[in-house]
């Protein structure tokens, strides 16, 4: 008897291919078909394709979506894959991989849900604390003033490790009403990019090495200052990219406290440079950047080590390493939830529960977590609340 | 009893609810009570009367374990899929909210969501659901974003939902 065949919707099972971007070819690899015939049921003039169970199981493998997804009568009306704005040179959609696409789709989802539990309980999410600039405004005198907000005095910052900087300085922002999620990208792909929206959401590569992520933090943010949806590549060479460039340095490293650190002489060495940027937790060339702008640094200087930098931003990781991971549960699952989802998110949906907003397996499904992980996700939201809040 | 349904598809929440795992409140303290309501539902399962989909194992080995434990070797109780129940899961989603659409099209892969499976086993067999989930007008202001199962079955012909306990009473358990 031959395999029983299922009828699906030929729009919507390419769209499913298209939105994890990938090429027929690697598509009818991976569910085991001709290509001819992935194209026939993508293409087929009554509108439907006709997989088996098998061929539609792979097919949600490797699409990266439920098999339930793949049963939709049409695409889903507010279905999207990119943020609205994203910039590249010449306005080109970007070629991402399928990493960024699900980081994307993910931030979607949980900006959605954390959207509606405001909705229900505003206070459900800290209240939102942006201060909304302009293209014309100074970058440098808006990262300035806004840093004000956030109160970090200089020994504090001075006294972090690189890891205590950056995850407080990530709290922070999420105490500030700013979902930061932390998901893993290709290199290649972008660096991070924010939603805009009721419950604005910034995404950091999480595989960037900190110095890298805690600027990609605040170069995001600058784009939520500016109210816009952006996804940011190495190769961005927009003004507003360098707008948010300016603002993250100026944010991260005051001017009046780089000017007590440096000579009056201009800084010439790598070595200097070095030393300031472990002294303010940021990457060389951030201060690079910030010694240019107040004439203590040459352009040469900057180009130069931002060069350096940007090739070693990267942690290396094996191949398959998060799927590793992903096998483990209990109380490393509630940790690794946490630093995906961020204490915001993660705080936001255990308080939501206990004002009965939601049962608690709708938050299992929220934070994609078993009942026995709450207790642990709950003690690691209140220490990291304790210790960087 | 002449009057009860012919059958029922089980939901994750009703095994919860019977043996108050992971869940605020349960179906009776009494253990007597609890075990009475138990063999009648493997009396059901075993006359295969009582069914669901495969897709609530995961679902319950994490919520229910003890539950799971019970039921995981009962022949015919975890639905396959099918191309019949795939297909009838389509046809349900035509009338589900843009909401629902949207947040079941962008779930993680590994995670299938139970309840478009639980829909189409019942619009397939035409059998009875029984869930713990209440529809929107009996809910708190709070809780009413979401379209939940009674919701959803509302809006396709022929699918009836009742809650654990008026399975419980038309069974004659009680």
């Amino acid at each position: 008897m031959p395999p029983q065949t299922v009828t699906v919707q030929s729009d919507v099972i390419k769209w499913a291919r298209l939105s994890i971007n990938m090429t027929p070819r690697a598509a009818a690899k991976a569910i085991q078909v001709p290509e001819e015939t992935l194209l026939a049921w993508e293409e087929n003039e009554n509108g439907v394709g006709t997989p088996t169970l098998g061929q539609l199981r792979r097919m949600g493998k490797a699409y990266k979506r439920p098999v339930t997804a793949l049963m939709q009568p049409d695409i889903p009306p507010r279905a999207s894959v990119m943020p609205k704005d994203y910039r590249t040179i010449g306005g080109l959609a970007p070629r991402l991989t399928p990493d960024a696409l699900l980081a994307i789709r993910d931030a979607e989802r949980v900006q959605m849900i954390a959207a509606e539990l405001t909705e229900a309980e505003e206070e459900i999410m800290p209240p939102l604390r942006i201060v909304h600039h302009d293209r014309g405004d100074s970058a440098l005198e808006a990262g300035m003033l806004d840093r004000a907000d956030f109160n970090i005095d200089y020994k504090v910052q001075t006294k972090w490790t690189l890891n205590r900087a950056y995850n407080a300085w990530r709290t922070r922002l999420q105490m500030a009403g700013v979902l930061v999620l932390a998901k893993p990208m290709h290199p290649k792909d972008c660096r991070g990019f924010t939603l805009t929206g009721r419950v604005p959401a910034i995404v950091v590569n999480s595989r960037e090495i900190d110095q890298a992520k805690i600027f990609t933090l605040f170069h995001e943010y600058a784009h939520l200052t500016l109210n816009q949806d952006a996804l940011c590549q190495e190769r961005n060479t927009f003004n507003d990219e360098k707008w948010c460039n300016r603002y993250a340095a100026s944010f991260l490293v005051p001017g009046d406290w780089l000017r007590l650190n440096v000579a009056f002489a201009k800084v010439t060495s790598t070595k200097e440079v070095e030393r300031l940027a472990h002294l303010f937790k940021v990457s060389r060339h951030v201060i690079a950047l910030r010694l240019r702008d107040i004439g203590r640094a040459d352009d040469d200087l900057y180009k130069r080590i931002k060069a350096e930098d940007d090739a070693m931003t990267f942690r290396q990781r094996k191949e398959g390493e998060e799927e590793k991971e992903e096998q483990n549960g209990g109380p490393n699952q509630a940790r690794r939830r946490l630093t995906e989802l961020g204490v915001g998110y993660a705080s936001a949906i255990l308080d939501a529960v206990n004002r009965g907003v939601v049962d608690l397996r709708e938050a299992g499904d929220y934070l994609n977590i078993g009942p026995y992980s709450f207790d642990p996700l709950e003690k690691n939201v209140r220490d990291t609340l304790t210790r960087y809040g | 009893m002449a009057d009860a349904p012919v059958g029922y598809v089980l939901d994750t929440c009703d095994f919860c609810y019977l043996n108050g795992e992971n869940q605020a409140t349960r179906y009776s303290n009494d253990a007597t009570v609890t075990e009475r309501v138990w063999q009648g539902l493997e009396a059901l399962i075993s006359d295969k009367r009582s069914v669901t989909s495969m897709w609530l194992r995961r679902e319950m080995k994490e919520w229910c374990p003890l539950a799971y434990e019970r039921v995981r070797r009962r022949r015919g109780f975890f639905l396959r899929d099918t191309p019949e129940i795939l297909e009838a899961m389509g046809k349900a989603y035509e009338v589900a909210e843009e909401r629902t659409r949207n947040y079941l099209w962008n779930r993680p892969a590994n995670k299938e969501s139970a309840d478009p499976y639980l829909i189409a086993v019942a619009m397939v067999t035409g059998f009875t659901i029984v869930t713990g989930e209440l529809e929107r007008a009996k809910r708190s202001a709070k809780k009413r974003r979401e379209e939940k199962i009674p919701d959803w079955c509302k809006k396709i012909p022929g699918v009836t939902v009742i809650h654990f306990d008026d399975l419980v009473r038309a069974e004659g358990w009680a």
